[in-house]
């Protein structure tokens, strides 16, 4: 084993593992580099069961080519050619032109995203635990993915559906709704995909 | 400036305030309006992001923000920014079914034969329409042409000669735009709308799920070029209003199926 770091939760558990697992996260990696090695990082806002979840998914990142967060969002066809997000697009280019042209890359970044996206097919809270975690560390993939995850669970649903997955209350009243429909008019069918 | 402690870093809030992991799952509420449009912006437009608009007025803010548009913007400090982009072309390539693209209002955007075969609003940004021009060359067909059900806004389109937008079907709504034609000696062969959607008999009619292939002008300049609109199909100029105002005309009109 290599040089472990030990991470302490919120709620006083410690963790011990390897650099290239916790220096996913840049906030540790900058603590780490500060003076003494062997203390621990304490991280106050992070309780041991989202910790867990984390490592959980640093540990498959570690030695990962790290370019699938470079995908703009993961259309459900998982081909890197397709480009299901406008926001993104030119940073896109570099990461899925390896992934192109390497074979082995591109297999294992496929692999890696399948598992990334079971990863995140869990309820909302956990998702949003993952969110503020992934924030507060500064895990850029962990970030994505959440966000992907968080999206998921919206894809497909009419707004009632919305509503109840995220304990939301409807706020408007049948005239608003009314007045919101009548903006879409212009397209054809603006709930059908 | 003094080195931070390890303790002082890791207090450092970088979350939003009050992060507490035992709270119950109504917690999914305290993501903010940064973190919500960040996972909104992962949803196609159609239908999610119009889903989501219905979901309650905060939502609905988020969603219709324009932050989640595409932006053209002619300058070129702005093109390394995620979903802007330096022309309309690349935009309009870049975008998916149902986004919104925001136009700078700038006097010399390029549009020549530029095809949207996808449903999307183009809005011109600026004040007023003169604002944000469309400028078509000499040597191009037309400026736009649409083969998809689109909405375009607050926008000036120019040609030199041609035809400023070419309808081949689709619903198209056109609102508070100006359609120039430039005066030349070949008016004849440059109109502002030309439309080229043929209304399908009874039969087929019956199994479009949607309307007929129409134009809606509401509140639109339209200058030179023969006439404002020509059909090759057989669609209809009806429903004709103006207004005259001291130094133009506005229009409202429909090019559709021929009412009886």
């Amino acid at each position: 084993m290599g040089k472990t770091i030990k991470l302490i939760s919120g709620d006083g558990e410690m963790f011990e593992v390897e650099e290239a697992v916790a220096f996913q996260s840049n906030i540790i990696k900058s603590l780490a580099d500060e003076d003494n090695a062997d203390d621990c990082i304490p991280l106050p806002r992070v309780d041991s069961q989202i910790l867990s979840k984390v490592l959980e998914f640093c540990r498959k990142h570690a030695n990962s080519p790290s370019v699938h967060t470079k995908f703009a969002a993961i259309p459900s066809e998982l081909c890197p050619k397709h480009d299901g997000s406008a926001a993104g697009a030119s940073s896109s280019e570099s990461s899925s032109a390896h992934s192109e042209t390497c074979r082995a890359c591109y297999d294992a970044v496929m692999k890696l995203v399948q598992w990334d996206l079971e990863f995140v097919k869990v309820d909302l809270d956990l998702i949003h635990h993952l969110l503020k975690a992934a924030n507060y560390l500064d895990i850029e993939d962990l970030m994505f993915m959440a966000v992907e995850g968080a999206a998921n669970a919206i894809r497909g649903n009419n707004p009632e559906e919305i509503r109840k997955l995220f304990d939301l209350e409807n706020d408007f009243t049948p005239e608003e709704e009314k007045e919101i429909l009548k903006e879409y008019s212009w397209l054809d069918d603006p709930f059908e995909p | 400036m003094a080195k931070r402690t390890r303790m002082e870093l890791a207090a450092v809030t970088l979350a939003p305030a009050s992060y507490s992991p035992s709270v119950s799952s109504s917690t999914i509420h305290s993501l903010d309006d940064g973190c919500l449009t960040h996972v909104f912006s992962f949803l196609m437009p159609i239908p999610d992001r119009y889903s989501i608009a219905l979901v309650c007025h905060r939502w609905r803010y988020l969603a219709c923000h324009p932050r989640l548009w595409l932006r053209v913007e002619r300058s070129t400090k702005n093109t390394s920014e995620p979903g802007v982009f330096p022309n309309l072309q690349d935009a309009i390539s870049a975008a998916r079914p149902g986004d919104t693209i925001l136009i700078s209002p700038c006097r010399d955007h390029i549009a020549c034969n530029i095809q949207i075969k996808k449903p999307l609003c183009l809005i011109g940004g600026g004040e007023l329409p003169d604002d944000t021009v469309l400028t078509c060359s000499r040597g191009s067909e037309s400026a736009l042409e649409f083969l998809s059900t689109c909405k375009i806004t607050n926008l000036t389109i120019r040609t030199e000669l041609g035809y400023c937008l070419l309808h081949r079907s689709g619903r198209l709504t056109i609102e508070g735009c100006i359609l120039q034609c430039e005066e030349n000696p070949l008016d004849y062969l440059s109109f502002p709308i030309i439309s080229t959607a043929t209304v399908p008999n009874a039969f087929r009619q019956s199994l479009k799920e949607h309307g007929n292939d129409s134009i809606t002008v509401a509140q639109t300049r339209i200058e030179g070029g023969a006439k404002a609109v020509f059909t090759s199909g057989n669609l209809a100029l009806q429903r004709v209003r103006a207004i005259y105002t001291r130094s133009c005309i506005f229009f409202w009109f429909e090019v559709g199926e021929q009412e009886l």
